[in-house]
């Protein structure tokens, strides 16, 4: 009898285990970026809104479109590269401001929208000088198709990009007052423009 | 019950009256824009003030913080609304309010939070959202709807917004007119919004004005 019950609990323990290791296996994420390649090997510049169109800035998204592995796929994490201006000095020390995120469907419209102060993100917090990944976790949202990941730095974090050759076909910038999107090509001097790509990287399952 | 002091108001007022006839102005023009938008493109706006040709009204900024203290970080201007269908979906609430900005220097103020919370019949949280005043209300002339989009919200019946500026930023108020669908919302208690006329010591109600967007 003891031998027969210790033989079930094994059983069990075994199904149990296998199970839980199912579900981890199940719920594992999925990483998606905006780039692709090595990060190690680009030259990253970080850009602010604020600092490219003035006071409009604040209401100009760094804005990534995404495709969704599968239906209903639940995206769970955005990462980005940020700089909050912080060099090691004490004269750099960010004041707080506040950056936004959103997740909107390939229609644009809005599915999440989440506000916070740039301080427990960004690279000050971790005594970091330099750029610094910058994650922001989210409850799951379900998102199938495109679907757009939009960052409002609001001068608060300067987010990373990196130089490209020709308009990117997945970052833009997303205008809130007409809910529109224009191409990621960035004004520079003598009315050239630069076409950038942001850089995220997505986790979700 | 927590009234709105004319005393105190006209103080801000005698300061800034000048200033708030052309605000006003501004911002009735922002507003009409706005309420076209919305028509054109087939969602409903609902509101709660008089309902008066907006150049007509009496309006006046307030803040909770200089009514209640350092206790009106708590306190939320609440509008009551009735949804037009059931499940109708509230995408988005305006609010004319303006955070500071001063066009003479070019300077806005430091950021500072409000917070937007969308309750039920039962004043049950059905969704709650803070950010940065700025963000919406960074006006260089004058009081401006600004326009908190929010996920797509499905409601039925009664429902209310409510705004706690948290001294982040003046909402505009209309002075009298009140149609009673207008609150301050604090500790789970919703009060009528109304303010006492120094001069006859009359009580009168006041509306927020807020809009709902949806459709």
């Amino acid at each position: 009898m003891v031998l027969i019950m210790a033989a079930l609990c094994l059983a069990a323990l075994t199904l149990g285990g296998m199970a839980a290791a199912a579900d981890a296996q199940a719920t594992q994420n999925q990483l998606i970026n905006s780039y692709t390649g090595n990060l190690t090997e680009k030259q990253l510049a970080p850009v602010d809104m604020v600092s490219l169109f003035g006071r409009i800035g604040f209401f100009v998204a760094e804005a990534v479109k995404f495709k969704a592995p599968k239906a209903g796929w639940k995206l769970n994490q955005v990462q980005l590269i940020g700089w909050d201006g912080y060099n090691g000095t004490a004269a750099t020390v960010p004041q707080e401001r506040i950056i936004a995120l959103e997740v909107r469907d390939k229609n644009l419209n809005l599915l999440y929208k989440f506000a916070d102060s740039q301080l427990p993100y960004s690279n000050y917090a971790r005594n970091a000088t330099e750029m610094y990944p910058l994650t922001i976790e989210i409850p799951s949202i379900p998102v199938s198709d495109d679907f757009y990941v939009c960052f409002y730095d609001r001068g608060a974090v300067s987010i990373a990009c990196e130089k490209l050759n020709q308009t990117s076909e997945n970052s833009f910038l997303y205008i809130e007052a007409g809910n529109e999107l224009v191409p990621s090509n960035l004004i520079i001097a003598d009315n050239q423009t630069l076409p950038v790509n942001w850089i995220m990287t997505l986790s979700g399952n | 019950m927590d009234r709105i002091h004319y005393e105190s108001l006209v103080i801000y007022l005698k300061k800034t009256i000048l200033f708030m006839a052309a605000l006003c102005c501004a911002a009735l023009c922002f507003g009409a824009v706005a309420a076209d938008n919305a028509a054109t493109s087939g969602t409903t706006v609902l509101s709660q003030d008089s309902g008066k040709n907006v150049s007509l009204m009496k309006m006046t900024l307030f803040r909770s913080i200089d009514e209640f203290g350092i206790y009106g970080l708590g306190v939320g201007e609440a509008v009551k609304f009735t949804a037009p269908k059931s499940d109708w979906k509230l995408k988005s609430v305006e609010i004319l309010a303006w955070s500071g900005f001063n066009n003479s220097t070019q300077s806005f103020p430091a950021d500072k939070n409000f917070l937007l919370e969308i309750r039920d019949k039962d004043l049950n949280v059905l969704y709650k959202f803070a950010d940065a005043q700025n963000n919406y209300f960074l006006s260089p002339t004058a009081p401006v709807y600004g326009t908190i989009e929010i996920p797509a919200l499905i409601i039925s019946g009664d429902f209310y917004v409510i705004f706690y500026d948290r001294g982040s930023a003046y909402v505009v108020m209309e002075n009298g007119n009140g149609t009673g669908n207008s609150y301050l919302f604090s500790n789970g208690l919703m009060d009528p919004a109304e303010r006492i006329i120094g001069t006859t010591n009359e009580t009168v109600k006041v509306n927020w004005m807020i809009k709902a967007v949806g459709n």
